[in-house]
């Protein structure tokens, strides 16, 4: 039995140990977490990258909770894999709030996954 | 963008110089993390913020924008440290699944112009166009052309200097962030290596640093032009190297991401949400460590035979001891039970924990066919728990300890 150092850590780092502590503040970004069907219309280009489609779907409106809403910008795309389906995440803003749609490729189903706001 | 400190014509000559040289290119993505979560949520663009592993707990900052890097904030600083130096910082949970996905599309992209990229960390890399940037009219063409890819399609920056070797590419790469474009030939090593701090080389830390400095080598000038027998007699066979690294002489090539070498060992570490001694709450965090561990060995196929348990107290003092057995393992309950068999003999009661690790080394892979494998019974057990964690995601089914 000997010690090593060789250690491979998680993927955030940990505090130094010449760290001070102090009580740590709330954060500034409001996030509730949903997990939500929602109904989304959507536009699905025929053509482009078939390994990473992520720009062939692009989310236009969704109706959730009884109202409306127009995506007016999707600031971001990305995949996941969760079990044997690729989910597709689009965070998209309707001018005012930003929401976090999920398509799941598998299960062909769309579900709203946050809300952020300041 | 900025090609820096050249003008037109100078790059023209540049291109025709490069052309008779090794071509590497070193890509970084500015600010990664807080540049993808500033891009997702408008509200954070401009604004001073810090990713990192959940903002209500006891994570370092992990990225700081650079408006926040603006106000002295820097990577793996304490929460408390950051809000000190910028009490107004926004502190955002990062989504290590969305870099891994653009990092992975950025690769995608890199491989388009040549099949010699080097993964260098998850937003940075280094690509050997010597043989084919001219099929894409030069290296200066690929460069805009990534980053003009990068902006359209993430709305994100990066950072690229292109140089006749790794060594210069990164230096020259960090000279102009963000959004920088710099190009140095050989001509120009000379003059920018002579008064470089020593610290700006890649693999100089400070205790190197303050060895160099007792020797009154302060820049990658006097260092490139220091004996090297004297070097070899303060740093070992390390001094040519360094002598080497002074002058600007880098011949390590650029390592494809499919030629890297073979993992080594897997492991996880996990800091609890509060200093705690309760041994059933300690043991249930061990579990679900050797669990993750256990399943990413099965997913590769691994096997290992030394478990590594590392333990840190309140204080901070950390503790590593690991056990080698005789057989191969990849089940999460076995790994978990000489964890706990370490943490026995490591944990000096009624001292505090506060983070946890376990990891596995001594890897081989394939090896469920060997007699030196523990092939228990459990093995078709793992086979179905593995597939339903396949099918439905991440832990939709775990043992427990009661």
């Amino acid at each position: 039995m000997s010690t090593s150092t060789a250690f491979q850590t998680s993927f955030w780092p940990i505090e130094d140990n010449s760290a001070a502590e102090t009580e740590i503040e709330e954060a500034e970004v409001t996030h509730h977490r949903l997990s939500e069907n929602v109904k989304v219309y959507a536009i699905y280009k025929e053509t482009g990258d078939r390994k990473f489609p992520h720009d062939r779907l692009r989310p236009v409106m969704f109706i959730w909770r009884n109202r409306e809403y127009r995506v007016q910008d999707v600031t971001y795309v990305w995949r996941e894999i969760q079990g044997q389906a690729e989910v597709y995440h689009f965070t998209v803003s309707d001018g005012a709030n930003v929401f976090e749609l999920s398509y799941n490729a598998k299960a062909l189903d769309w579900t709203i996954t946050g809300t952020y706001s300041e | 963008m900025a090609v820096a400190d050249l003008g037109q014509s100078a790059i023209g000559n540049r291109k025709s110089e490069i052309a008779r040289e090794r071509v590497v290119m070193h890509v970084d993505m500015d600010a990664f993390f807080a540049s993808v979560e500033q891009q997702t949520f408008p509200f954070l663009r401009g604004k001073p913020i810090g990713v990192c592993g959940d903002p209500d707990g006891r994570t370092v900052i992990a990225a700081a924008s650079y408006e926040a890097k603006r106000r002295g904030v820097k990577t793996a600083m304490t929460i408390p440290e950051a809000k000190k130096l910028c009490p107004e910082i926004i502190l955002v949970g990062g989504h290590p699944a969305k870099y891994v996905d653009t990092s992975t599309r950025i690769l995608a992209l890199y491989a388009t112009f040549t099949d010699l990229v080097e993964v260098f960390s998850i937003d940075e890399a280094f690509l050997d166009v010597t043989q084919t940037a001219h099929l894409f009219h030069g290296p200066e063409v690929i460069a805009r052309s990534i980053k003009a890819y990068i902006k359209e399609h993430f709305g994100l920056t990066c950072s690229i200097g292109i140089a006749p070797n790794k060594l210069l590419a990164k230096l020259s790469g960090e000279m102009h962030k963000p959004d920088g474009l710099t190009i140095v030939g050989q001509p120009e090593v000379a003059a920018l290596m002579e008064t470089l701090p020593v610290q700006e080389l890649c693999g100089i830390g400070p205790k190197t640093q303050e060895k160099l400095n007792r020797l009154g080598i302060k820049t990658c000038g006097e260092l490139g032009r220091y004996p090297e027998k004297q070097l070899n007699g303060v740093f070992g066979i390390v001094g040519s190297h360094l002598k080497h690294l002074g002058q600007g002489v880098d011949e390590n090539p650029v390592r494809p991401y499919f030629h890297e070498p073979a993992t080594k060992s897997m492991g996880h570490s996990f800091t609890l949400d509060r200093d705690t001694r309760d041994l059933a709450e300690i043991q249930r965090h061990l579990l679900q460590l050797s669990e993750q561990v256990g399943r990413r060995l099965r997913k590769d196929n691994f096997a290992g035979r030394t478990v590594s348990l590392v333990l840190r107290y309140a204080d901070f003092s950390t503790f590593i001891k690991q056990h080698s057995l005789k057989t191969y393992i990849d089940d999460g309950l076995r790994i978990h039970q000489v964890g706990m068999k370490l943490f026995g003999e490591l944990y000096q009661p009624p001292r505090l924990v506060r983070l946890l690790g376990i990891s596995v080394s001594g890897l081989v892979r394939d090896l469920k066919q060997t007699t030196a494998f523990e092939n228990s019974r459990a093995g078709s057990l793992f086979e179905s728990l593995d597939s339903v964690n396949d099918k439905y995601g991440e832990f939709s089914v775990a043992r427990v300890i009661f």
